[in-house]
């Protein structure tokens, strides 16, 4: 396994958020985290990325324990966070933040070389490069989110809510590319409100409810899964 | 590339050394380094705070704190136990980021330390540092230290251009330092750190060891500038030194100049401390804060980029507005003094910058973003 | 986020600064203080003289430089000293100038800080290049002001600093004549003169400004175990019941007040100055509380005359009083005279000559003296003429600075106390004012 997440257990302050969660990702699996507003899918990427200690419980990456370890030690060892659409640097340019993307030092050797890719990825970043991110649409700095994430060489990347706040058809077009990332051989952890979107890409999926995995497996059977057909799509 | 950067910041130290003789040759009078130390002081100064606050984007009201720690330390260490001058700064500076790293550890642990909350607990760090100078006896104990027999090595010059001389070191070194950083990898860091701590760190940013860098680096330059400041100062007193003149006036400086450039505080203080000197000159210290006040304000409501960035885009038209005041008022002789007169042209070229795009001559694309 | 909370800064930074601006002439004084004078005041005055048959003045006008505190915690008192200043370089130059030259007084408004004070100095001497200096008003101010007149080299005259120990500048001239030991010589003058009232000990107050001078008075220097008044009123036997340190620029008197009130002393000590002494009477009145006995350290005279009843009985410490025997010397009544024109042409409350005045005029005649005596605008001769000779002056007679006690030459304090609403000289017998002694109200 890639990633193996066992028991844990996460909150902030005195609210507990997750309660003995599991998961497990296997290496070139996109793997999907599903779940309603307020499920504490977010606290569990803050866990997974290093930005949020855990109560209890272990947290595995490439067969080391990094349970402990701060975001950016985990930045190095190739895990990378695209956060929510909006949080880019909003002062710094289109440039300097994919720039910071590769700011660890694994990843900082093949900057030039990675820039170049992710302006052919998404040419709308290099027409923009120049510009602050702040005034990018919702779409072009979701774009950069990721962009930025794969400047990072990352052998993980977390995606939290890719698309939050998108129109459809802008969500459409989100998820052909990380369908791309992931056929260039990218794993993938996609946590998604837009459960049947993100089903449809992963290979494997996980339903969190009120901080507990309460579903879990091959992600074509969890769109069948009744259940969770009335629970979320409503039928 | 490196190498140059180098060079070019030890050009700078090493001219700054011979101003004195040049403002001699010119026969300007001590006042001209009087001035210049002023003005290279609270270059350091807001350079320091903009380091910290700027760069990194924690906003700090504490800047008295380090540099009260530094003229403090120094102030008792020399004139009170007999410590060598120099041995005695360095204990200044050494003083002040010890203070301020300890601050940070504790206040950088704590993630809801940030923001206003951050910039609240500088204040009261400095607040808390006046107090134990006022109570403790052997610091201050509400008397005051008197320095006036202090003296810097003699090769320095005498004691005006010595102080001087050290002040361009200092400035020189502060303002070389912050334009390292902020080519650097490190300086990209910090940048990531003032946009988005959060994202930063997940990329692989060390927030938690930048920021006790930046914290502690940019109050030793503090307590450097303030330790060299208490010979200027003479007499050390509590109220004087821990008043809001220095924070207020390193904020101002660093948002009137610009706070994403190592620049903008260089421009800053120039412009305020040239504008606050002249007014003192002409004996209307009351009018300097009603200027500062107005200054400030249109400023952060029209100029958010800073006076450096208008002056990159608009640089030819400032350069001639300077050039063409001050021959209109040395062929007038208005003005008196050719450092009032400098001061006035400098005005209006900074007020020429200022003037909103349609107003003003049609200005060059920027450079940079806008 | 971050641009609404750089926003919100602004905002906080301008008030900040208003209330900055504001707050220089908005001092805590409850006297009548003259209204706030403009930054600077250049007097010249090129004779035109009433009573003087020497030669005008003539050539070039010899610069003098200066700062008061015109404006802030200390402009009550700055006021007398710049009205006294004035009166006295007219004066001078309708009697023939300095050198035969006419003489100009150059004065910058220090806004009562130290800080201040040292860089107009610094401005006054490098970039005005005035031809000599004297003195500011306050500790603090004249302190900071000599460690930039010893960078240079300029004779410093100074009427009132109090820092005695630190004064080791061969150049500066004390007027203030408390002596280098004022901690311990002024306080024990004071518990003299209580002890002549017959009263040896009891319970005492001290209630102390965290000025320096002050500070000095009540607690010694910092860097020995001498004391202060503190020490010498254990010493004597006093029980200390209190022990209040309160800032310079202290606005709620309240809690003070309060403390006092609590420890009910027979005698509060204020090591305070200008109007520390009303505020802390109004403070305990507003309480219901009236001080039994009440001494002061360097009051500005008129607003504790201006109290009324609530004023009489409160002490302080002087070197001349304008009322016999100070007064039987006709050529200190004459210049006595002269300051009460002054002082009422400038709109200041009190305007009899007394300590203050008398130190500003004395400070005035020490650099005349040395100027005229050396023959010489060289600061350095005027300094050798001024340390090697004896000075005459008009209030408190032949002066010999001596460099071994920092140019102090003995304590010339005598107590003088608030009675029948104006201020008299009560200590010792010899000097006090006919028929007057201490008052003393017993618990």
């Amino acid at each position: 396994m890639l990633l193996e997440v066992r028991g844990l257990d996460a909150g902030y302050g005195l609210a507990q958020a997750l309660w003995d969660v599991s998961l497990d990702v296997a290496p070139g699996e996109v793997v999907a985290m599903v779940g309603p507003n307020g499920a504490g899918k977010t606290t569990l990427i803050s866990c997974l990325a290093g930005l949020l200690q855990p109560w209890s419980g272990s947290v595995r990456f490439d067969g080391e324990d990094i349970t402990k370890a701060p975001a950016h030690v985990r930045a190095e060892l190739g895990i990378a966070l695209a956060p929510e659409g909006r949080r880019v640097f909003p002062q710094m340019s289109v440039e300097d933040n994919l720039l910071m993307g590769a700011y660890n030092r694994r990843a900082r050797r093949h900057r030039s070389a990675s820039l170049a890719e992710v302006y052919e990825r998404f040419p709308r970043l290099a027409e923009r490069r120049h510009q602050p991110a702040g005034t990018l649409s919702g779409g072009e700095a979701q774009m950069l989110a990721i962009g930025r994430a794969l400047m990072g060489r990352p052998k993980l990347l977390l995606m939290d809510e890719p698309s939050l706040g998108l129109a459809p058809v802008i969500v459409e077009t989100m998820f052909d590319i990380i369908r791309e990332i992931s056929a260039a051989g990218v794993t993938i952890l996609i946590v998604e409100q837009n459960v049947v979107d993100a089903l449809e890409l992963a290979s494997r999926g996980y339903v969190l409810e009120e901080g507990r995995v309460v579903q879990a497996g091959p992600a074509r059977e969890l769109l069948d899964d009744p259940h969770l057909q009335r629970a979320y799509f409503g039928l | 590339m490196r190498s140059r950067f180098y060079l070019v910041w030890a050009g700078v130290a090493v001219a700054s050394w011979f101003i004195p003789q040049l403002v001699e040759a010119l026969g300007g009078g001590i006042f001209y380094l009087v001035f210049l130390y002023g003005l290279l002081f609270w270059v350091a100064q807001a350079t320091s705070w903009n380091m910290l606050s700027g760069f990194a984007g924690y906003f700090s009201f504490g800047q008295g704190a380090f540099f009260g720690a530094g003229v403090y330390t120094t102030a008792v260490l020399s004139a009170r136990l007999g410590w060598p001058l120099l041995a005695a700064m360095a204990a200044g500076a050494v003083t002040a980021a010890a203070i301020a790293a300890f601050m940070g550890v504790v206040v950088f642990r704590l993630r809801i330390l940030k923001g206003e909350i951050f910039a609240l607990v500088t204040l009261a760090v400095a607040f808390v540092l006046a107090s134990v100078a006022r109570l403790v006896k052997f610091i201050d104990g509400g008397q005051g230290v008197s320095v006036t027999s202090l003296r810097l090595p003699e090769f320095f010059g005498d004691f005006s251009t010595s102080v001087y001389r050290a002040g361009a070191l200092v400035a020189v070194l502060a303002v070389g330092l912050a334009a390292w950083i902020q080519r650097s990898r490190f300086g990209l860091g910090l940048s990531g750190i003032r946009d988005d701590e959060e994202v930063a760190e997940g990329l692989g940013v060390p927030t938690f060891r930048y920021k006790m860098i930046i914290l502690t680096l940019s109050s030793a330059l503090s307590g450097l500038s303030g330790a060299l400041h208490a010979l200027q100062i003479g007499y050390v007193t509590v109220d004087d030194v821990f008043n809001i003149r220095v924070p207020l006036f390193v904020i101002l400086m660093s948002i009137l100049g610009g706070t994403r450039h190592w620049m903008g505080p260089v421009v800053g203080a120039a412009v305020i401390h040239t504008l606050t000197d002249r007014l003192s000159a002409f004996g209307a210290e009351n009018m300097n804060q009603i200027f500062l006040g107005l200054l400030l304000v249109v400023v952060v409501a029209a100029l958010r980029e800073g006076v450096y960035r208008r002056l990159v885009a608009r640089r030819w038209v400032v350069l001639a507005t300077f050039v063409a005041t001050l021959a209109l008022l040395a062929v007038t002789g208005w003005g008196g003094r050719l450092i009032t007169q400098a001061g006035i042209a400098f005005g209006m070229a900074i007020l020429v910058s200022l003037l909103p795009a349609r107003l003003g001559s049609p200005a060059p694309a920027p450079r940079e973003v806008t | 986020m971050r641009r609404s909370a750089t926003m919100v800064m602004g905002v906080v930074l301008a008030l900040v600064l208003a209330a900055c601006g504001g707050g220089g002439g908005d001092t805590t004084t409850t006297t009548g203080a003259p209204p706030a004078t403009e930054g600077t005041t250049t007097t010249t005055v090129g004779g035109g003289a009433t009573t003087t048959t020497e030669a005008e003045p003539s050539g070039e006008p010899i610069v003098i430089g200066s700062t008061l505190s015109l404006t802030g915690v200390l402009s009550a008192t700055g006021q007398i000293h710049k009205a006294v200043g004035e009166a006295f370089v007219e004066k001078l130059n309708s009697e023939g100038g300095l050198l035969g030259r006419p003489v100009e007084w150059l004065l910058f408004d220090d806004e009562s800080t130290p800080d201040r004070a040292a860089a107009l100095y610094e401005r006054l001497i490098t970039e005005e290049g005035v031809d000599l200096i004297i003195g500011p008003y306050g500790t603090g101010n004249i302190t900071a002001a000599m460690a930039v007149a010893e960078r240079y080299g300029y004779v410093f005259p100074q009427h009132t600093g109090s820092l005695t120990y630190t004064y080791t500048y061969r150049c500066q001239f004390p007027a203030w004549p408390t002596g280098v030991r004022s901690n311990i010589t002024n306080p024990e003058l004071v518990f003299d003169a209580i002890a002549s009232a017959g009263v040896d000990s009891g319970t005492v107050a001290f209630v102390v400004n965290e000025f320096p001078g002050t500070q000095f008075i009540a607690y010694g220097p910092p860097d020995s175990d001498e004391g202060g008044a503190v020490k010498v009123a254990e010493d004597r036997g006093w029980d200390v019941v209190l022990e209040v340190d309160f800032p310079t620029a202290i606005s709620d008197w309240g809690p003070i007040a309060s403390q006092v009130r609590q420890a009910d002393p027979d005698f509060v000590y204020l090591a305070g100055l200008g109007v520390d002494g009303p505020n802390l009477i109004n403070a305990a009145a507003a309480l219901g509380y009236q001080i039994r006995n009440m001494f002061v350290q360097w009051p500005a005279p008129g607003p504790l005359v201006a109290l009324g009843e609530a004023g009489e009985g409160v002490m302080s410490v002087t070197a001349w009083e304008q009322h016999p025997p100070f007064t039987d010397d006709p050529e200190a009544a004459a210049a006595a005279e002269i300051i009460n024109q002054a002082l009422t042409e400038a709109g200041i409350p009190y305007v009899k000559a007394e300590t203050q005045s008398v130190a500003s005029w004395t400070a005035w005649e020490f650099l005349v003296e040395g100027v005229e005596g050396a023959q010489s605008l060289d600061n350095s001769e005027v300094c050798d003429y001024l340390v090697n000779n004896t000075i005459d002056t008009t209030f408190i007679g032949e002066v010999d600075f001596d460099p071994n006690q920092n140019n102090y030459y003995g304590d010339l304090s005598f107590v003088k106390q608030i009675q029948d609403g104006d201020w008299w000289v009560v200590y010792p017998p010899e000097k006090a004012a006919p028929g007057r002694s201490v008052e003393w109200r017993s618990s």
